[in-house]
Protein backbone atom coordinates (compact mmCIF):
# COMPACT_ATOMS: atom_id res chain seq x y z
CA UNK A 1 0.00 0.00 0.00
CA UNK A 2 1.56 3.27 -1.07
CA UNK A 3 1.42 5.86 1.63
CA UNK A 4 1.61 9.36 0.32
CA UNK A 5 -0.11 11.20 3.06
CA UNK A 6 -1.25 14.74 2.50
CA UNK A 7 -0.82 17.08 5.42
CA UNK A 8 -3.52 15.61 7.59
CA UNK A 9 -4.30 18.85 9.42
CA UNK A 10 -5.99 20.19 6.35
CA UNK A 11 -8.23 17.20 6.08
CA UNK A 12 -8.88 16.65 9.76
CA UNK A 13 -11.60 19.27 10.00
CA UNK A 14 -13.66 17.45 7.41
CA UNK A 15 -13.52 13.89 8.59
CA UNK A 16 -17.09 14.00 9.87
CA UNK A 17 -18.42 15.05 6.50
CA UNK A 18 -16.25 12.50 4.71
CA UNK A 19 -17.62 9.68 6.81
CA UNK A 20 -21.15 10.89 6.24
CA UNK A 21 -20.52 10.85 2.51
CA UNK A 22 -19.35 7.24 2.64
CA UNK A 23 -22.23 6.17 4.79
CA UNK A 24 -24.63 7.93 2.47
CA UNK A 25 -23.90 5.27 -0.07
CA UNK A 26 -24.23 2.34 2.32
CA UNK A 27 -23.68 1.08 5.83
CA UNK A 28 -20.14 0.31 6.96
CA UNK A 29 -18.23 -0.86 9.99
CA UNK A 30 -15.10 0.84 11.32
CA UNK A 31 -12.41 -0.78 9.24
CA UNK A 32 -14.60 -0.71 6.21
CA UNK A 33 -14.86 3.06 6.54
CA UNK A 34 -11.10 3.36 6.77
CA UNK A 35 -10.65 1.29 3.64
CA UNK A 36 -13.18 3.38 1.77
CA UNK A 37 -11.36 6.57 2.70
CA UNK A 38 -8.13 5.11 1.36
CA UNK A 39 -9.80 3.97 -1.82
CA UNK A 40 -11.64 7.21 -2.48
CA UNK A 41 -8.47 9.22 -2.00
CA UNK A 42 -6.57 6.98 -4.41
CA UNK A 43 -4.32 5.85 -1.62
CA UNK A 44 -3.26 9.36 -0.73
CA UNK A 45 -4.98 9.72 2.63
CA UNK A 46 -5.08 7.15 5.40
CA UNK A 47 -7.58 7.68 8.16
CA UNK A 48 -6.20 6.56 11.50
CA UNK A 49 -8.17 4.71 14.17
CA UNK A 50 -8.14 7.42 16.84
CA UNK A 51 -9.55 10.01 14.43
CA UNK A 52 -12.10 7.50 13.18
CA UNK A 53 -13.45 6.61 16.58
CA UNK A 54 -13.53 10.20 17.81
CA UNK A 55 -15.44 11.23 14.75
CA UNK A 56 -17.90 8.33 14.87
CA UNK A 57 -18.59 9.02 18.51
CA UNK A 58 -19.23 12.68 17.82
CA UNK A 59 -21.53 11.94 14.88
CA UNK A 60 -23.48 9.37 16.84
CA UNK A 61 -23.90 11.76 19.74
CA UNK A 62 -25.18 14.42 17.38
CA UNK A 63 -27.65 11.95 15.95
CA UNK A 64 -26.23 12.03 12.44
CA UNK A 65 -25.46 8.32 12.42
CA UNK A 66 -26.75 5.25 14.21
CA UNK A 67 -24.90 2.10 15.17
CA UNK A 68 -25.97 -1.51 15.28
CA UNK A 69 -24.21 -4.80 15.93
CA UNK A 70 -23.97 -7.36 13.19
CA UNK A 71 -22.96 -10.98 13.60
CA UNK A 72 -19.99 -12.16 11.65
CA UNK A 73 -19.42 -15.57 10.17
CA UNK A 74 -16.24 -16.15 12.17
CA UNK A 75 -18.02 -15.41 15.44
CA UNK A 76 -17.72 -12.18 17.30
CA UNK A 77 -19.56 -9.14 16.10
CA UNK A 78 -18.94 -5.91 14.28
CA UNK A 79 -20.40 -2.52 14.97
CA UNK A 80 -22.00 -1.10 11.83
CA UNK A 81 -23.02 2.48 11.23
CA UNK A 82 -25.81 3.89 9.12
CA UNK A 83 -26.59 7.46 8.25
CA UNK A 84 -29.73 9.16 9.49
CA UNK A 85 -31.83 11.79 7.73
CA UNK A 86 -30.17 14.38 9.97
CA UNK A 87 -26.84 13.02 8.84
CA UNK A 88 -27.77 13.41 5.24
CA UNK A 89 -28.75 16.99 5.87
CA UNK A 90 -25.52 17.62 7.72
CA UNK A 91 -23.57 16.22 4.81
CA UNK A 92 -25.30 18.45 2.28
CA UNK A 93 -24.61 21.47 4.48
CA UNK A 94 -20.94 20.54 4.90
CA UNK A 95 -20.52 19.96 1.19
CA UNK A 96 -22.06 23.32 0.36
CA UNK A 97 -19.81 25.08 2.87
CA UNK A 98 -16.76 23.35 1.47
CA UNK A 99 -17.62 24.38 -2.09
CA UNK A 100 -17.99 27.95 -1.01
CA UNK A 101 -14.78 27.95 0.98
CA UNK A 102 -12.87 26.27 -1.84
CA UNK A 103 -13.99 28.97 -4.24
CA UNK A 104 -13.09 31.88 -1.97
CA UNK A 105 -9.71 30.50 -0.89
CA UNK A 106 -8.75 29.62 -4.43
CA UNK A 107 -9.48 33.22 -5.41
CA UNK A 108 -7.57 34.62 -2.43
CA UNK A 109 -4.55 32.37 -2.82
CA UNK A 110 -4.48 32.97 -6.56
CA UNK A 111 -4.68 29.32 -7.47
CA UNK A 112 -6.30 30.04 -10.78
CA UNK A 113 -3.39 31.98 -12.13
CA UNK A 114 -1.16 30.28 -14.63
CA UNK B 1 -27.46 -2.35 51.01
CA UNK B 2 -29.56 -2.99 54.08
CA UNK B 3 -28.11 -6.45 54.59
CA UNK B 4 -24.62 -5.11 54.28
CA UNK B 5 -25.40 -2.45 56.87
CA UNK B 6 -26.63 -5.07 59.29
CA UNK B 7 -23.48 -7.12 58.77
CA UNK B 8 -21.25 -4.11 59.32
CA UNK B 9 -23.15 -3.23 62.47
CA UNK B 10 -22.75 -6.76 63.80
CA UNK B 11 -19.05 -6.60 63.01
CA UNK B 12 -18.82 -3.39 65.02
CA UNK B 13 -20.64 -5.05 67.90
CA UNK B 14 -18.35 -8.06 67.88
CA UNK B 15 -15.32 -5.82 67.73
CA UNK B 16 -16.63 -3.86 70.67
CA UNK B 17 -17.07 -7.02 72.71
CA UNK B 18 -13.58 -8.20 71.81
CA UNK B 19 -12.17 -4.78 72.71
CA UNK B 20 -13.98 -4.74 76.03
CA UNK B 21 -12.93 -8.23 76.91
CA UNK B 22 -9.32 -7.71 75.94
CA UNK B 23 -8.92 -4.27 77.39
CA UNK B 24 -10.72 -4.61 80.68
CA UNK B 25 -10.42 -8.32 81.10
CA UNK B 26 -7.23 -9.81 79.80
CA UNK B 27 -5.05 -6.74 79.91
CA UNK B 28 -6.18 -5.82 83.41
CA UNK B 29 -5.48 -9.36 84.52
CA UNK B 30 -2.00 -9.27 83.03
CA UNK B 31 -1.31 -5.92 84.64
CA UNK B 32 -2.44 -7.24 87.97
CA UNK B 33 -0.17 -10.22 87.70
CA UNK B 34 2.69 -8.02 86.70
CA UNK B 35 2.24 -5.69 89.61
CA UNK B 36 2.04 -8.63 91.97
CA UNK B 37 5.26 -9.97 90.55
CA UNK B 38 6.93 -6.62 90.77
CA UNK B 39 5.86 -6.21 94.35
CA UNK B 40 7.31 -9.61 95.12
CA UNK B 41 10.60 -8.58 93.62
CA UNK B 42 11.00 -5.98 96.35
CA UNK B 43 11.38 -8.69 98.93
CA UNK B 44 14.34 -10.96 99.34
CA UNK B 45 12.05 -13.86 100.15
CA UNK B 46 10.35 -13.77 96.77
CA UNK B 47 13.01 -12.34 94.57
CA UNK B 48 13.73 -14.03 91.22
CA UNK B 49 17.50 -14.12 90.98
CA UNK B 50 17.35 -14.63 87.20
CA UNK B 51 16.66 -10.92 86.91
CA UNK B 52 20.21 -9.96 87.81
CA UNK B 53 22.10 -12.60 85.86
CA UNK B 54 22.57 -10.31 82.84
CA UNK B 55 24.52 -7.93 85.08
CA UNK B 56 27.27 -10.25 86.16
CA UNK B 57 30.68 -8.76 85.63
CA UNK B 58 34.23 -9.46 86.75
CA UNK B 59 34.89 -5.79 87.46
CA UNK B 60 33.23 -3.18 89.57
CA UNK B 61 34.17 -0.29 87.28
CA UNK B 62 31.09 -0.26 85.05
CA UNK B 63 28.79 2.18 86.80
CA UNK B 64 25.74 1.66 84.62
CA UNK B 65 25.96 -2.08 85.03
CA UNK B 66 26.08 -1.73 88.80
CA UNK B 67 23.11 0.59 88.72
CA UNK B 68 21.13 -1.90 86.63
CA UNK B 69 22.08 -4.65 89.00
CA UNK B 70 20.68 -2.87 92.03
CA UNK B 71 17.57 -1.77 90.17
CA UNK B 72 16.68 -5.41 89.87
CA UNK B 73 17.22 -6.22 93.52
CA UNK B 74 15.00 -5.66 96.57
CA UNK B 75 14.90 -2.09 97.92
CA UNK B 76 15.07 -0.70 94.37
CA UNK B 77 11.80 1.04 95.03
CA UNK B 78 13.69 3.62 97.07
CA UNK B 79 15.69 6.34 95.30
CA UNK B 80 19.30 5.20 95.04
CA UNK B 81 22.59 6.80 94.22
CA UNK B 82 25.90 5.03 93.81
CA UNK B 83 29.55 5.78 94.36
CA UNK B 84 32.43 3.57 93.31
CA UNK B 85 35.86 3.68 94.91
CA UNK B 86 37.99 1.79 92.41
CA UNK B 87 41.16 1.44 94.48
CA UNK B 88 39.54 -0.40 97.33
CA UNK B 89 36.74 -1.83 95.18
CA UNK B 90 34.17 -0.33 97.45
CA UNK B 91 30.65 0.36 96.38
CA UNK B 92 28.54 2.87 98.26
CA UNK B 93 24.80 2.63 97.79
CA UNK B 94 22.80 5.51 99.18
CA UNK B 95 19.15 4.68 99.86
CA UNK B 96 16.94 7.71 100.36
CA UNK B 97 15.03 6.23 103.27
CA UNK B 98 15.49 5.46 106.93
CA UNK B 99 16.67 1.97 107.76
CA UNK B 100 14.53 1.88 110.89
CA UNK B 101 11.30 2.29 108.93
CA UNK B 102 12.19 -0.08 106.13
CA UNK B 103 10.57 -3.49 106.30
CA UNK B 104 12.89 -6.43 106.48
CA UNK B 105 15.81 -4.13 105.82
CA UNK B 106 18.42 -6.53 107.19
CA UNK B 107 17.21 -9.53 105.22
CA UNK B 108 17.03 -7.48 102.05
CA UNK B 109 20.48 -6.00 102.57
CA UNK B 110 21.92 -9.45 103.24
CA UNK B 111 20.33 -10.75 100.09
CA UNK B 112 21.52 -7.79 98.04
CA UNK B 113 25.01 -8.07 99.42
CA UNK B 114 25.26 -11.71 98.53
CA UNK B 115 23.80 -11.12 95.11
CA UNK B 116 26.06 -8.16 94.34
CA UNK B 117 29.23 -9.88 95.51
CA UNK B 118 28.35 -13.06 93.67
CA UNK B 119 27.65 -11.07 90.52
CA UNK B 120 30.65 -8.75 90.63
CA UNK B 121 33.80 -10.70 91.26
CA UNK B 122 36.10 -8.00 92.53
CA UNK B 123 33.64 -6.18 94.73
CA UNK B 124 35.35 -6.06 98.14
CA UNK B 125 33.17 -3.89 100.29
CA UNK B 126 29.71 -2.39 100.24
CA UNK B 127 28.53 0.60 102.23
CA UNK B 128 24.81 1.06 102.59
CA UNK B 129 24.02 4.65 103.48
CA UNK B 130 20.61 5.37 104.92
CA UNK B 131 19.15 8.57 106.19
CA UNK B 132 19.71 7.37 109.73
CA UNK B 133 23.08 5.66 109.46
CA UNK B 134 25.43 3.52 107.43
CA UNK B 135 26.09 -0.20 107.26
CA UNK B 136 29.32 -1.63 106.01
CA UNK B 137 30.07 -5.16 104.97
CA UNK B 138 33.13 -6.76 103.46
CA UNK B 139 33.54 -9.62 101.04
CA UNK B 140 35.56 -11.48 103.59
CA UNK B 141 32.66 -11.53 106.03
CA UNK B 142 30.42 -13.03 103.37
CA UNK B 143 32.90 -15.54 101.98
CA UNK B 144 33.47 -16.96 105.45
CA UNK B 145 30.00 -18.40 105.32
CA UNK B 146 30.47 -20.40 102.17
CA UNK B 147 32.68 -23.23 100.97
CA UNK B 148 32.44 -22.25 97.35
CA UNK B 149 33.43 -19.01 95.60
CA UNK B 150 30.52 -16.58 95.68
CA UNK B 151 30.10 -16.44 91.92
CA UNK B 152 29.45 -20.16 91.85
CA UNK B 153 26.26 -19.56 93.80
CA UNK B 154 24.75 -17.91 90.74
CA UNK B 155 25.59 -20.78 88.43
CA UNK B 156 23.01 -23.01 89.98
CA UNK B 157 19.64 -21.82 91.22
CA UNK B 158 19.51 -24.67 93.72
CA UNK B 159 22.72 -23.49 95.29
CA UNK B 160 21.41 -19.97 95.41
CA UNK B 161 18.18 -20.96 97.01
CA UNK B 162 19.97 -23.03 99.59
CA UNK B 163 22.28 -20.16 100.36
CA UNK B 164 19.56 -17.59 100.73
CA UNK B 165 17.01 -19.69 102.49
CA UNK B 166 19.20 -21.44 104.96
CA UNK B 167 22.27 -19.37 105.39
CA UNK B 168 21.97 -15.66 105.31
CA UNK B 169 18.66 -15.19 106.93
CA UNK B 170 19.69 -16.82 110.15
CA UNK B 171 19.38 -14.34 112.98
CA UNK B 172 22.99 -14.87 113.99
CA UNK B 173 24.22 -13.98 110.52
CA UNK B 174 22.04 -10.95 110.25
CA UNK B 175 23.04 -9.70 113.67
CA UNK B 176 26.70 -10.01 112.79
CA UNK B 177 26.51 -8.41 109.36
CA UNK B 178 24.08 -5.65 110.11
CA UNK B 179 24.10 -4.80 113.79
CA UNK B 180 22.50 -1.64 115.17
CA UNK B 181 23.65 1.27 113.05
CA UNK B 182 27.32 1.86 113.19
CA UNK B 183 28.62 4.71 111.23
CA UNK B 184 31.74 2.97 110.00
CA UNK B 185 32.67 3.71 106.45
CA UNK B 186 35.05 1.19 104.94
CA UNK B 187 37.10 3.80 103.13
CA UNK B 188 37.56 7.52 103.39
CA UNK B 189 37.47 8.54 99.74
CA UNK B 190 34.57 7.90 97.45
CA UNK B 191 33.82 9.14 93.98
CA UNK B 192 30.31 10.18 93.29
CA UNK B 193 28.94 8.26 90.35
CA UNK C 1 -5.61 -13.23 17.09
CA UNK C 2 -4.63 -13.63 20.69
CA UNK C 3 -1.98 -11.00 20.44
CA UNK C 4 -4.50 -8.44 19.30
CA UNK C 5 -6.77 -9.41 22.18
CA UNK C 6 -3.91 -8.89 24.57
CA UNK C 7 -3.14 -5.54 23.03
CA UNK C 8 -6.71 -4.37 23.48
CA UNK C 9 -6.64 -5.75 27.02
CA UNK C 10 -3.64 -3.57 27.72
CA UNK C 11 -5.29 -0.52 26.21
CA UNK C 12 -8.24 -0.84 28.54
CA UNK C 13 -6.42 -1.96 31.62
CA UNK C 14 -6.88 1.23 33.60
CA UNK C 15 -10.31 2.01 32.27
CA UNK C 16 -13.43 1.38 34.32
CA UNK C 17 -15.67 -1.47 33.32
CA UNK C 18 -18.81 0.17 31.96
CA UNK C 19 -21.13 -0.92 29.14
CA UNK C 20 -19.64 1.86 27.05
CA UNK C 21 -16.05 0.74 27.45
CA UNK C 22 -17.01 -2.87 26.86
CA UNK C 23 -18.63 -1.98 23.54
CA UNK C 24 -15.67 0.09 22.49
CA UNK C 25 -13.34 -2.78 23.30
CA UNK C 26 -15.31 -5.11 21.09
CA UNK C 27 -15.45 -2.59 18.31
CA UNK C 28 -11.74 -1.82 18.41
CA UNK C 29 -10.84 -5.49 18.51
CA UNK C 30 -13.05 -6.39 15.57
CA UNK C 31 -11.64 -3.54 13.51
CA UNK C 32 -8.07 -4.51 14.34
CA UNK C 33 -8.82 -8.08 13.35
CA UNK C 34 -10.35 -6.94 10.09
CA UNK C 35 -7.27 -4.84 9.37
CA UNK C 36 -4.99 -7.71 10.10
CA UNK C 37 -6.93 -10.05 7.83
CA UNK C 38 -6.75 -7.45 5.12
CA UNK C 39 -2.99 -7.03 5.44
CA UNK C 40 -2.49 -10.78 5.38
CA UNK C 41 -4.54 -10.98 2.20
CA UNK C 42 -2.27 -8.34 0.70
CA UNK C 43 0.75 -10.54 1.26
CA UNK C 44 2.24 -9.34 4.57
CA UNK C 45 3.42 -12.05 6.94
CA UNK C 46 1.60 -12.63 10.23
CA UNK C 47 4.13 -10.76 12.34
CA UNK C 48 4.10 -7.61 10.21
CA UNK C 49 0.34 -7.61 9.86
CA UNK C 50 -0.22 -7.88 13.60
CA UNK C 51 2.35 -5.21 14.37
CA UNK C 52 0.87 -2.84 11.84
CA UNK C 53 -2.59 -3.33 13.30
CA UNK C 54 -1.34 -2.73 16.84
CA UNK C 55 0.66 0.33 15.88
CA UNK C 56 -2.33 2.22 14.64
CA UNK C 57 -4.01 2.41 17.99
CA UNK C 58 -1.42 2.90 20.75
CA UNK C 59 -3.83 4.15 23.40
CA UNK C 60 -7.46 4.94 24.08
CA UNK C 61 -6.85 8.34 25.64
CA UNK C 62 -9.49 10.77 24.57
CA UNK C 63 -11.77 8.08 23.23
CA UNK C 64 -13.49 7.36 26.47
CA UNK C 65 -15.96 9.77 27.86
CA UNK C 66 -14.71 10.32 31.30
CA UNK C 67 -17.57 12.25 32.75
CA UNK C 68 -20.13 9.99 34.30
CA UNK C 69 -23.62 11.03 35.18
CA UNK C 70 -23.79 9.85 38.72
CA UNK C 71 -26.41 9.33 41.35
CA UNK C 72 -24.37 11.46 43.72
CA UNK C 73 -26.58 10.91 46.74
CA UNK C 74 -26.33 7.16 46.65
CA UNK C 75 -22.67 7.27 45.72
CA UNK C 76 -21.91 9.42 48.74
CA UNK C 77 -23.84 7.06 50.95
CA UNK C 78 -21.84 4.14 49.62
CA UNK C 79 -18.67 6.10 50.36
CA UNK C 80 -19.86 6.88 53.89
CA UNK C 81 -20.62 3.22 54.43
CA UNK C 82 -17.11 2.36 53.25
CA UNK C 83 -15.58 4.83 55.69
CA UNK C 84 -17.61 3.30 58.51
CA UNK C 85 -16.52 -0.22 57.59
CA UNK C 86 -12.87 0.76 57.26
CA UNK C 87 -12.92 2.50 60.64
CA UNK C 88 -14.15 -0.75 62.14
CA UNK C 89 -11.41 -2.66 60.33
CA UNK C 90 -8.88 -0.21 61.71
CA UNK C 91 -10.31 -0.78 65.17
CA UNK C 92 -9.94 -4.53 64.75
CA UNK C 93 -6.36 -3.93 63.66
CA UNK C 94 -5.65 -2.12 66.91
CA UNK C 95 -6.84 -4.98 69.11
CA UNK C 96 -3.51 -6.84 69.13
CA UNK C 97 -1.88 -3.62 70.27
CA UNK C 98 -3.86 -3.60 73.51
CA UNK C 99 -1.06 -5.61 75.06
CA UNK C 100 1.59 -3.09 74.07
CA UNK C 101 2.32 0.54 74.78
CA UNK C 102 -0.10 1.46 71.95
CA UNK C 103 -3.21 0.66 73.92
CA UNK C 104 -4.62 4.11 73.31
CA UNK C 105 -5.02 3.29 69.62
CA UNK C 106 -7.79 0.91 70.63
CA UNK C 107 -9.68 3.84 72.09
CA UNK C 108 -9.03 5.81 68.88
CA UNK C 109 -10.47 2.89 66.92
CA UNK C 110 -13.55 2.86 69.11
CA UNK C 111 -14.04 6.60 68.67
CA UNK C 112 -13.60 6.54 64.91
CA UNK C 113 -15.95 3.60 64.45
CA UNK C 114 -18.69 5.21 66.48
CA UNK C 115 -18.26 8.63 64.84
CA UNK C 116 -18.26 7.26 61.31
CA UNK C 117 -21.24 5.06 62.13
CA UNK C 118 -23.16 8.04 63.42
CA UNK C 119 -22.12 10.05 60.39
CA UNK C 120 -23.38 7.32 58.11
CA UNK C 121 -26.63 7.18 60.02
CA UNK C 122 -27.10 10.93 59.67
CA UNK C 123 -26.49 10.59 55.95
CA UNK C 124 -29.14 7.87 55.85
CA UNK C 125 -31.65 10.15 57.50
CA UNK C 126 -30.84 13.34 55.66
CA UNK C 127 -30.24 12.45 52.05
CA UNK C 128 -31.11 14.91 49.35
CA UNK C 129 -31.70 13.20 46.04
CA UNK C 130 -28.97 14.46 43.84
CA UNK C 131 -27.48 13.76 40.47
CA UNK C 132 -24.38 15.16 38.97
CA UNK C 133 -21.37 14.38 36.87
CA UNK C 134 -18.28 12.90 38.34
CA UNK C 135 -15.02 12.33 36.59
CA UNK C 136 -13.92 8.70 36.57
CA UNK C 137 -10.37 9.63 35.67
CA UNK C 138 -10.33 12.09 38.55
CA UNK C 139 -11.30 9.37 40.99
CA UNK C 140 -8.62 7.07 39.56
CA UNK C 141 -6.04 9.80 39.80
CA UNK C 142 -6.86 10.44 43.46
CA UNK C 143 -6.52 6.75 44.11
CA UNK C 144 -3.05 6.63 42.56
CA UNK C 145 -1.94 9.75 44.40
CA UNK C 146 -3.19 8.29 47.70
CA UNK C 147 -1.21 5.09 47.16
CA UNK C 148 1.93 6.94 46.16
CA UNK C 149 1.79 9.23 49.18
CA UNK C 150 1.15 6.30 51.47
CA UNK C 151 4.01 4.32 49.96
CA UNK C 152 6.41 7.16 50.67
CA UNK C 153 4.97 7.66 54.14
CA UNK C 154 5.36 4.04 55.13
CA UNK C 155 8.84 3.77 53.68
CA UNK C 156 9.88 6.80 55.76
CA UNK C 157 8.14 5.46 58.87
CA UNK C 158 9.69 2.01 58.55
CA UNK C 159 13.14 3.47 57.94
CA UNK C 160 12.80 5.72 60.99
CA UNK C 161 11.82 2.79 63.16
CA UNK C 162 14.72 0.77 61.81
CA UNK C 163 17.13 3.67 62.36
CA UNK C 164 15.98 4.24 65.93
CA UNK C 165 16.01 0.54 66.77
CA UNK C 166 19.11 -0.63 64.96
CA UNK C 167 20.92 2.64 64.40
CA UNK C 168 23.37 2.34 67.26
CA UNK C 169 24.09 -1.25 66.30
CA UNK C 170 24.89 -0.23 62.77
CA UNK C 171 26.99 2.74 63.87
CA UNK C 172 29.09 0.91 66.39
CA UNK C 173 29.15 -2.37 64.54
CA UNK C 174 27.64 -4.31 67.40
CA UNK C 175 25.47 -7.29 66.57
CA UNK C 176 21.71 -6.99 66.82
CA UNK C 177 20.32 -9.04 69.68
CA UNK C 178 16.66 -9.56 70.22
CA UNK C 179 16.19 -11.38 73.46
CA UNK C 180 12.98 -13.24 73.69
CA UNK C 181 9.43 -13.00 72.40
CA UNK C 182 8.63 -9.80 74.28
CA UNK C 183 11.25 -7.85 72.38
CA UNK C 184 10.11 -9.36 69.10
CA UNK C 185 6.58 -8.20 69.88
CA UNK C 186 7.74 -4.66 70.68
CA UNK C 187 9.76 -4.50 67.46
CA UNK C 188 6.90 -5.88 65.38
CA UNK C 189 4.42 -3.45 66.89
CA UNK C 190 6.61 -0.49 65.90
CA UNK C 191 6.42 -1.55 62.27
CA UNK C 192 2.80 -2.56 62.52
CA UNK C 193 1.36 0.69 63.85
CA UNK C 194 2.20 2.88 60.82
CA UNK C 195 1.06 -0.02 58.64
CA UNK C 196 -2.48 0.45 59.96
CA UNK C 197 -2.72 3.68 58.00
CA UNK C 198 -2.95 1.60 54.83
CA UNK C 199 -6.67 1.83 55.33
CA UNK C 200 -6.52 5.41 54.05
CA UNK C 201 -5.40 4.61 50.49
CA UNK C 202 -7.64 1.55 50.59
CA UNK C 203 -10.60 3.80 51.29
CA UNK C 204 -9.72 6.19 48.47
CA UNK C 205 -9.31 3.18 46.16
CA UNK C 206 -12.72 1.95 47.12
CA UNK C 207 -14.23 5.36 46.34
CA UNK C 208 -12.84 5.09 42.83
CA UNK C 209 -14.08 1.53 42.41
CA UNK C 210 -17.57 2.43 43.63
CA UNK C 211 -18.09 5.33 41.24
CA UNK C 212 -18.94 3.35 38.08
CA UNK C 213 -21.57 1.45 40.06
CA UNK C 214 -23.62 4.59 40.52
CA UNK C 215 -23.84 5.79 36.97
CA UNK C 216 -27.18 6.95 35.73
CA UNK C 217 -28.21 5.52 32.39
CA UNK C 218 -29.39 7.65 29.56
Amino acid sequence: MEEQTIHSDLIRGHIDAILLRILRDGDHYGYGLMKQVLTLSDGQYELKEPSLYTSLKRLEKQGSIESYWGDESQGGRRKYYRITPQGRAQYEEALAQWQWAKEIITKLLGGNDG
Amino acid sequence: MKQKNIRIFLLMLVTFLAYWFLNYGVVAELQLRRSIYEHAQTSAYFHNIQEILPYRSPYLGDASNTGNLFYHLPLHQYPMTFAIEPETCTLTVHYDTAAKTTEQVRENLAYNTLAAMAAIDNLQCIQYEFQDGTYCITRQQVEERFDVPLSALLDDTEQWEKATQHEIFLETVLAEWFPMEIDAPCSSDSQQV
Amino acid sequence: MNELERHVEKLFRHQPDTPETRELREEILSNLQAKREDLLAQGLDERAATEAAKRDIPSVDGLIDDQQTTNVERYRMACAQTVWLHCILFWIGTLPLLFTGYRWLGAVGLGLSVLSGVGYLLFWLIHPAMQGTRSLAGARRRKMIAWRIWGIFYAVAALSVAAVTFGSNLWYGTPVTIEGPYQWAVLASRFYVPLLTVLIPLTVSRFAALLPQYRVEG
